[in-house]
């Protein structure tokens, strides 16, 4: 109600300091404004004087593609102390990931203001670097509105429009934690099948969600398959029934995922985290959705991406969910076939 | 590091002060009721604004306006603006620092207008020049799918005539030869 209130009187103040003759208002603005904006650029500087990178969208796959390509970048440069600003506690675990040690978390309404900091003030003066080609809360930006002309992709947008570099750009893996007892430990307390489980993971922030009953047939299909089968699932997220909750750090989700063999996941920020992992990877695409002149798998292909080259990528037609659902077993099986005999996973040895 | 952020803030109040100016400028070029698309033209350079102006018709169709008033900093630009369209409101030439002035001002603004800044990197936080070259993307690329978010995108293949000797027109022109 009072944050309500607060934006509206900055809302007619702003109006007012654009139209009124004289400077008054304007004056009381920017006034008010810094008095605000020192409070947040101190935040996020975190008492460096150092770049500050700035990750002004809440998507788990941006920030960790964002923070991929700088670090490629910064390896080169070996400037590993730099501080990173993100929305959020999820995000700020994607920065802990990738090894930064400075780390700054703000709430949306914040990170709006930083950016608008930024584009009055000028992002190059007060030392900050925006990971993202258009930042939604900047309202400045035209890049987005390239998306999949010529081909450009996700990761293109990141490389090109944000760092200014091309497919040179390499995308650093994370430094996830090694295999320990207790993902073993997991596995036989709820009697999950080391290789033969498959990790669903339904959830999904920006694409469309696959209705609740195919996922929970789905994952009655993958029982009678021979598999077992849990959810991946946020904190304040039910596993599908039928399936076993699994919510792990990221830092661990390369050797509980290895372990398990397989996942199946709607296209989500997710499926950047754990492109790089040697398993069965089956990625399902919503359909009728348009970026730019193409649909959503043109764009955000894990494989046309370069983030992997192994991704089982797969788009429905309409509501055939259940043609879908042929298609996904269909996909494991061929999987299943190829990688017979092959010791996949770099956890496989593990194996019980 | 709380100098160099209060010695932005300042710099930004006193240009948004003179932004103000051009401002008025501006409105004072539309009459009231009226609701004419605002294009600007902040840069001097002739392969932005050829596009910027070849695109402003097909632009003005896909967003049902009737005519756009042309604000420019660019002799060219005002000088050639008929050449395109016949659906120019009224233009105004302004001095490259007021018109860097108004960009300064423009993320403050909600104008009720619909304004489209003909530019790359102008106002900050647009960063579109990073794409030029990518895959390939071309200027006009970029201006008629970026700027105008003309999607999707046909290229406009016809060409203004003129037989003049301009060299501002000329130059100008010269992108589409």
């Amino acid at each position: 109600m009072i944050a309500s209130v607060k934006g509206r009187v900055f809302a007619l103040a702003k109006s007012l300091a654009v139209r009124a003759r004289n400077d008054v208002f304007l004056h009381a603005y920017f006034k008010f404004k810094s008095l605000e904006w020192t409070d947040l650029y101190l935040r996020a500087a975190a008492g460096s004087e150092r770049m500050i990178y700035i990750c002004p969208y809440k998507g788990t796959g941006d920030v960790y593609l964002a923070l991929s390509l700088l670090c490629g970048i910064l390896k080169e440069r070996r400037d590993e102390t730099a501080t990173v600003c993100v929305i959020g506690a999820a995000c700020a675990r994607i920065a802990a990931l990738f090894g930064f040690s400075n780390i700054v978390s703000f709430e949306q309404k914040e990170m709006d203001d930083i950016m608008l900091m930024g584009t009055v003030c000028g992002f190059g003066r007060l030392n900050m670097f925006v990971l993202h080609a258009d930042p939604p809360n900047s309202k400045m930006g035209i890049s987005d509105r390239m998306r999949n002309y010529n081909g450009l992709n996700y990761r293109d947008m990141y490389s090109y429009g944000v760092f200014g570099m091309g497919p040179e750009l390499e995308a650093v893996v994370p430094g996830f934690r090694p295999f320990d007892e207790s993902v073993a430990e997991y596995f036989r307390s709820n009697r999950l099948k080391p290789g033969r489980t498959v990790i669903v993971a339904p959830s999904v922030k920006t694409l469309g969600r696959l209705p609740e009953w195919f996922w929970i047939e789905l994952a009655a299909r993958l029982g009678q398959a021979g598999y077992s089968v849990c959810t991946n699932c946020g904190d304040d997220e039910d596993p599908v029934a039928g399936s076993v909750r699994l919510s792990v750090p990221y830092g661990m989700m390369k050797a509980y995922y290895e372990y398990a063999g397989h996942v199946i996941s709607s296209r989500s920020g997710l499926c950047d985290v754990f492109s790089s992992f040697d398993m069965c990877k089956i990625v399902i695409y919503q359909p009728n959705v348009f970026w730019g002149s193409s649909g959503a798998m043109e764009y955000f292909s894990l494989n046309r991406m370069r983030l992997c080259d192994d991704a089982i990528e797969i788009r429905y037609q309409g509501i055939e969910f259940l043609e879908l659902m042929d298609t996904v077993m269909l996909s494991l099986a061929d999987w299943e076939r190829r990688n017979q005999g092959r010791q996949h996973g770099t956890y496989a040895r593990y194996y019980v | 590091m709380k100098r160099n952020l209060l010695d932005s803030v300042w710099d930004s109040y006193r240009e948004c002060s003179s932004g103000k100016k051009a401002y008025r400028k501006i409105l004072k070029g539309i009459k009231q009721g009226d609701r004419p698309t605002i294009v600007l033209f902040p840069h001097d350079r002739s392969d932005l604004n050829y596009y910027g102006l070849l695109y402003i018709d097909e632009y003005l169709v896909r967003t049902l306006s009737r005519n756009a008033l042309i604000v420019t900093s660019s002799e060219g630009v005002y000088r050639s603006a008929e050449l395109f369209t016949d659906k120019i409101y009224g233009k105004i030439l302004l001095e490259e620092k007021e018109m860097l002035s108004f960009l300064m001002l423009y993320p403050l603004l909600e104008p009720g207008y619909d304004v489209v800044v003909v530019s790359l990197e102008r106002p900050e936080g647009r960063n579109a020049h990073r794409l030029l070259g990518a895959k390939g993307l071309t200027m006009e690329q970029i201006v008629a799918i970026g700027v105008f978010f003309i999607i999707p995108f046909r290229r406009v293949w016809t060409r203004p005539s003129y037989d003049g000797r301009d060299p501002c027109v000329l130059n100008l022109l010269k992108e589409g030869w």
